[in-house]
């Protein structure tokens, strides 16, 4: 998807023109531990994938806790479908659905007792696409959750969230115990997902790899912050990555966003007008298109590197 | 399906988690226990008591596994995902409780009727006092619990349990003594005036036991409100 249609999608989500799947406005939360996740705003229009990262301890779950109302808000709000995630949690939570990094299910349980005890919680459960997708994911109903593989817990979480037409999936770091297949058939299975222009997905991931095929919008958060939120190809296209050699560090000085240093040169990261001015310098350094890992890997970079 | 129903309903596959023969088997020992042991003489006092214990105690612990179940392995989280407020999982798990505290006293029924038939009687009023205590006694051991399984977790349940109900007794006995001629005259007085008239023995016990399931819910609520996931 282009950047130009996303942007407007982002236009029209502001005049209120597109029915917005999630919206979060200055969502906090303060841990006793010092943690704090940071008035986090941010909105994902009806009909895309959205991925949510940041490395490890940024905020990622505990933002995805606060729009299940697993923890308490200190501050702000959240909509989920149009609706306010506390006051409507029932109605909201019937069409969600949610896969998190590990499995939620009794390990007693085999796989159909798992449907089983799902079932009567949705009122659109469709047990025909439950038992298709557990054919699909070669699942065997005989058997129990503890005897799964992570892989095969996560596609039977999956398969529940997929099997009650719900309108929002929410996924925390699904991806983590798949091998490459696996990853692959997730992303297909997405993108089958919000075909139909009504449903949205919020996949939160630290492996961003994942995230360059499948996300039309991305969410940074980093230290509790939120870094960033719109169309992925914005997102990337508003960096450069920039290397060069130790002598070359001097033409860089108080542009760069972060930075990595070696013996042998510096990894940095500037914003796309730092790095065209550079260019139009003919500084010999060398200029190239960033993928998400770089952003997320040079941001968190030590601050007295920069 | 109303979320109510939702809560008991995933709340009875927790407790079957493990297949239903475990219930069956559990369920089935107290009489077998009767049919073992009630015929020899002078030991079907000792034997009713025994099932009143394991009766009452039995309910207590399924409610308690349940809370072992959500401590293990994230099941804790699965609360959060299904569309069942919280305070209708409350409810559900009280009304779970009561559910299986009727069971207990029909497998105590049962036991009775075995005691008559291979013992050769027990006189109904203390076979009615029988049912009485094992589900009073039951709803209100476990109305003590859940709010503590609320509270704590099920690792910190187990050492409060084996500190905290020796330090109860031990402060009950400790308060009976220094008080005995008070608690004596207090005992003395229901006994003449309050607990022979049955009625009044029902109604007291009914009420002390409404009272003590409000209080416990009400707490369960305050608390698992509250409380992060």
């Amino acid at each position: 998807m282009t950047v130009d249609k996303l942007q407007g999608v982002m236009q029209s989500t502001l005049q209120g023109s597109v029915p917005l799947a999630l919206s979060i406005d200055g969502a906090t939360k303060r841990y006793d531990s010092g943690f704090t996740l940071e008035d986090v705003t941010f909105d994902l229009p009806a009909g895309y994938i959205m991925g949510l990262i940041g490395p490890n301890g940024a905020g990622k779950s505990t933002l995805i806790k606060l729009i299940l109302n697993m923890i308490r808000r200190d501050a702000g709000s959240i909509s989920v479908l149009g609706m306010d995630n506390i006051r409507s949690e029932e109605a909201i939570k019937e069409q969600l659905g949610i896969v998190f990094d590990t499995h939620y299910f009794i390990e007693a349980w085999t796989v159909r007792k798992a449907g089983q005890a799902m079932a009567p919680m949705y009122p659109t459960w469709n047990q025909q696409a439950f038992d298709s997708y557990l054919r699909r994911f070669g699942l065997d109903e005989r058997k129990k959750v503890k005897e799964l593989s992570r892989g095969m817990q996560m596609k039977l979480m999956l398969a529940v969230a997929l099997s009650h037409d719900a309108k929002l999936l929410i996924l925390d770091e699904p991806t983590s115990g798949l091998d490459v297949l696996g990853r692959d058939e997730l992303m297909d299975i997405l993108h089958e997902y919000i075909e139909d222009g009504a449903r949205s997905v919020l996949f939160s991931t630290h492996i961003t790899d994942d995230l360059e095929h499948a996300a039309d919008f991305i969410a940074y958060i980093t230290g509790g912050r939120l870094y960033y939120s719109g169309p992925k190809d914005e997102f990337e296209d508003s960096f450069r990555l920039v290397k060069g050699g130790p002598e070359q560090l001097d033409a860089i000085a108080g542009q760069t966003l972060g930075i990595h240093r070696y013996e042998t040169g510096f990894d940095a990261l500037l914003p796309m007008s730092a790095a065209k001015k550079l260019q139009s310098n003919d500084m010999n350094l060398a200029i190239e298109p960033v993928l998400i890992d770089d952003i997320v890997r040079l941001t968190n970079a030590k601050e007295e590197t920069r | 399906m109303n979320a109510i129903a939702k809560a008991v309903r995933l709340d009875r596959l927790r407790m079957t988690a493990n297949g239903m023969l475990s219930m069956l088997v559990m369920a089935a020992l107290p009489p077998a226990f009767v049919l073992l042991l009630g015929g020899f003489d002078g030991v079907s006092i000792v034997v009713t008591g025994v099932i009143e214990g394991m009766l009452m105690t039995v309910p207590a612990a399924l409610t308690m596994n349940l809370f072992v179940y959500e401590d293990q392995n994230n099941h804790r989280q699965m609360n959060a995902i299904v569309p069942i407020a919280r305070q209708y999982q409350v409810v559900g798990r009280y009304l779970i409780m009561a559910v299986v505290d009727v069971c207990a006293v029909m497998d105590f029924a049962l036991c009775i009727g075995l005691t008559y038939v291979v013992g050769g009687g027990t006189d109904l009023t203390s076979a009615l006092v029988g049912l009485a205590v094992v589900f009073g006694g039951s709803i209100v051991m476990e109305s003590i619990l859940l709010p503590l399984m609320y509270r704590f977790s099920s690792a910190e349940i187990v050492l409060l349990l084996m500190v905290g109900l020796m330090l109860v007794v031990f402060a009950l006995c400790a308060l009976a003594l220094l008080f005995k001629a008070q608690v004596t005259a207090i005992v003395a007085c229901l006994g003449a005036h309050v607990f022979v008239l049955m009625p009044l023995t029902v109604l007291i016990g009914v009420a002390f036991v409404a009272i003590v399931v409000a209080a416990s819910l009400s707490i369960s609520l305050r608390i698992y409100l509250r409380k992060e996931l």
